[in-house]
């Protein structure tokens, strides 16, 4: 389910779980915002992840709770 | 202090990286306190200082992003501010928020703002935010956010005096700012809200609603377990969407919010430009990973150079004090007890504040830099797998030089188990203490040949023991990932902050608040135990010391053996007769399985103290005079089992002890360190027996094996 083609922008529409909803929310990560993954971390496990005007990183499992449009 | 008014408390608080806590140590010089809030390890630091005359105390909450909890660590706010009861609640709140990145940072503040608690909304980093030529209007943002604003820089230490004067000022307003704006409706709880208000004490709207929402992180001591299925009963009957509710909420504060930010902070270029270009080397999937390697080969290279000269002095002056008592003071038992004891006992505590310093000051550097959420990213994955964190492989490394320090750092760990798993398994990496021990075993064990003329065979040797104690710690972390349970899922969600460089105050403040907290808290269990440890090795039954002498001079008469011989032989002699020895030969029948007589015994007990007085210890058992490695260690080579008349320190027993020495528990220092940290002593004893009880069985077999 991960994406895996880097430097795709997508826009989030809602969120799979709830306690990832929960800590995107608060950082400020909406629906309504693009998100384009940067990079894969060296281990495979993670993205590094460029939303709105900041860099976050959440792992590939984390990614895949976003439902974009 | 004042008598005249009452103290005011004022909660500072604000995001994660705001620079809050640098803040907090400026206000309050290195006056505070540090204790735990309920129920969590979170630090929480009070600290207090005076403006004319008028106390202030300062409480630091822990950086989040919201009030909305995601774990018992974030729920320390919400609890905070549900209890009116408590001694620290707060008349202000001081917001603090990194101008650089306003935006994102004002969804806590426009929640706090429900309050009703006057509020001073500090922007952080002015320093940056002029470099950057970012403008901010804040007559204007003060305005549109109905808050004083003052701009303070922590860092350098830029607006504090107007900082404490707009304190004073809030207090002679005493405004009361309540916005309470119906960003959503509570129609739906009015039977739940006066039930949580009634049993809380909690008389602000927006909190019972936030609790309604949290109710399982909300703590017991406000909520009883009984009111609290009573309240998820009523929530449910009534169909209670709380994710949705916070969701709506948080948008439409952000809906808010950034049209104010936009209209009054105007960036004139992409603050993360730079950060992204440096990002695409130091986080690269390829190069990322051997950076870190360099720069952690660069931090231990300085760490071993650095602290020894240092430690040396600490070692020396010691040394020296102690030989300066001895002369000018009278021969007496008490005075021994001091000189030596009391003093060695300090000694061994200020020998470790070299290594915990500078290991700091690196950790607070890539801390602060912004790197450590980088390694946190790259090495996730892998330490994920070992149940930890990517913070949890500074921490390990840093173990290699010095448990004490890397234990420690863990706070910054937010995961309970994962904290837990690194605090265990970190004494597992060979520090520096175990390295003379090490050197004098493979001296036995190993010859000093090259191989192919370049690689040192006991330095390869050396090499693999340090190997062996760290796949013994990736061992035990897998089984510690299965075996402890845990409510919490792991979660790396994380924010990846700009680069910035770290200013020296606000580093040394850290490195300087960890030394303390070490001297304080750890140290006196430390300066206790090797007390115990001294009166055990340098008192005996009484009259047992004198029959030694006395014994020892019938047996060999001073003209014969020369005067360091008989003085090296009677300290044997002593160490045997005292308390100490008694319990090395006590636990003999314990050790010999494992090929160890009573005098190794008296060592493993005295190394308790510090690993490296192994070597003090058995140097003075065989009666070395002169304290050279070349002598001992003929002396242990010549040592005979009294009873096979076999070598004592033969491969087998050489072997077992090196394993010994890479796994037990052989710090009273880390145990000290450790129940500080996990706040209690269930978890060093557990360490304790387990690390133990690996070393002796691995021991055991090793030495059936080679004997």
């Amino acid at each position: 389910m991960s994406a895996q083609v880097a430097n795709e922008r997508l826009t989030i529409k809602g969120y799979r779980d709830k306690q990832v909803a929960r800590k995107l929310v608060s950082m400020g990560i909406l629906p309504g915002m693009t998100m384009k993954i940067v990079r894969i971390s060296p281990f495979g496990r993670s993205f590094y992840i460029k939303v709105g005007n900041q860099i976050v990183a959440m792992r590939t499992d984390e990614y895949d709770q976003i439902v974009f449009e | 202090m004042s008598g005249n008014h009452r103290e005011i408390n004022v909660a500072i608080i604000g995001n994660p990286n705001s620079g809050k806590t640098t803040l907090f140590n400026l206000l309050t010089g290195l006056n505070y306190k540090t204790g735990n809030f309920p129920g969590v390890t979170v630090d929480k630091r009070t600290g207090s200082f005076i403006h004319e005359g008028q106390v202030f105390k300062l409480i630091d909450l822990p950086g989040t992003y919201s009030l909305h909890p995601n774990s018992p660590e974030e729920a320390v706010n919400l609890n905070f501010f549900i209890d009116t009861s408590s001694s620290d609640y707060p008349d202000f709140i001081l917001y603090v928020a990194d101008s650089t990145a306003l935006s994102k940072q004002l969804l806590l503040f426009d929640q706090l703002k429900e309050l009703g608690i006057p509020i001073l909304l500090a922007l952080n980093m002015t320093d940056s935010v002029k470099k950057l030529g970012i403008r901010i209007d804040t007559k204007a943002l003060s305005k549109a956010l109905e808050t004083p604003i003052v701009q303070v820089s922590a860092r350098t230490g830029e607006g504090i005096v107007t900082l404490r004067k707009q304190l004073l000022h809030l207090k002679a307003a005493n405004t009361k700012q309540s916005t309470f704006s119906a960003t959503y409706n509570t129609k739906d709880l009015e039977s739940v809200i006066p039930i949580i208000s009634e049993l809380t004490g909690c008389n602000n709207d927006y909190l019972c609603l936030l609790a309604a929402e949290h109710i399982d992180y909300i703590h017991d001591s406000l909520l009883d377990i009984t009111s609290k299925r009573d309240i998820k009963h009523r929530l449910d009957s009534i169909k209670f969407q709380s994710l949705t509710r916070q969701v709506d909420e948080t948008m439409e504060r952000f809906k808010r919010i950034e049209p104010i930010i936009d209209r009054y902070v105007t960036k004139s270029f992409n603050r993360l430009g730079l950060t992204e270009k440096m990002d695409a080397i130091l986080t690269h999937r390829v190069i990322g990973p051997f950076i870190f390697l360099l720069v952690t080969f660069l931090i231990f290279q300085s760490v071993f150079s650095l602290a020894t000269i240092p430690m040396d002095w600490i070692n020396n002056g010691f040394i020296n004090i102690k030989s300066y008592l001895n002369q000018v003071l009278p021969d007496t038992p008490v005075v021994h007890l001091f000189t030596d004891g009391l003093l060695s006992g300090i000694n061994g505590v200020l020998v470790f504040v070299p290594q915990i310093a500078i290991m700091f000051f690196f950790i607070v550097l890539l801390e602060e830099s912004g790197y450590m959420a980088r390694v946190v990213y790259m090495f996730d994955g892998i330490m994920n797998y070992f149940g930890m964190n990517g913070r949890s492989l500074i921490s390990l490394i840093s173990s290699s030089a010095c448990a004490i320090p890397a234990i420690m750092s863990t706070r910054t760990i937010k995961n309970r188990k994962q904290r837990l798993i690194t605090i265990f398994v970190a004494p597992f990496m060979s520090c520096s203490a175990r390295i003379p021990v090490y050197t004098m075993l493979l001296a036995l064990l190993v010859p000093n040949v090259y191989i192919w003329n370049f690689i040192s065979l006991p330095g390869l040797a050396f090499f693999g023991l340090y190997i062996v104690g760290a796949i013994f710690a990736f061992i035990v972390a897998l089984i510690l990932k299965f075996s402890l349970k845990t409510q919490e899922k792991g979660y790396l969600i994380i924010s990846l902050p700009a680069y910035r460089i770290p200013h020296w105050k606000s580093v040394l403040g850290e490195v300087l608040s960890k030394v303390k907290s070490f001297i304080w808290s750890a140290g006196r269990i430390i300066l206790f135990i090797s007390m115990v440890l001294w009166i055990a090795a340098n008192t005996s039954m009484p009259g047992r010391m004198s029959e030694v002498e006395r014994e020892l001079r019938a047996e060999a008469p001073s003209s014969i053996v020369s005067k360091s011989d008989f003085e090296a032989q009677l300290s044997s002699k002593k160490l045997e007769a005292s308390f100490a020895g008694q319990f090395g030969k006590w636990i003999e029948p314990v050790i010999k399985p494992l090929g160890y007589d009573w005098k190794i015994g008296i060592a493993l007990l005295t190394s308790f103290a510090a690993r490296e007085v192994f070597v003090g210890t058995l140097a003075t058992i065989y009666s070395v005079n002169d304290h050279t490695n070349d002598n001992l260690l003929t002396k242990m080579r010549q040592a005979r089992n009294p009873d096979t008349q076999k070598p004592v320190f033969n491969l087998a027993t050489s072997l077992s002890l090196l394993v010994f020495y890479i796994l037990a528990m052989q710090c009273m220092s880390t145990l000290a360190v450790v129940r500080k940290e996990t706040g209690g002593w269930k978890w060093p004893v557990i360490q304790f027996v387990v690390m133990t009880g690996l070393a002796y069985m691995l021991s055991w077999m090793i030495y059936r094996i080679f004997s």
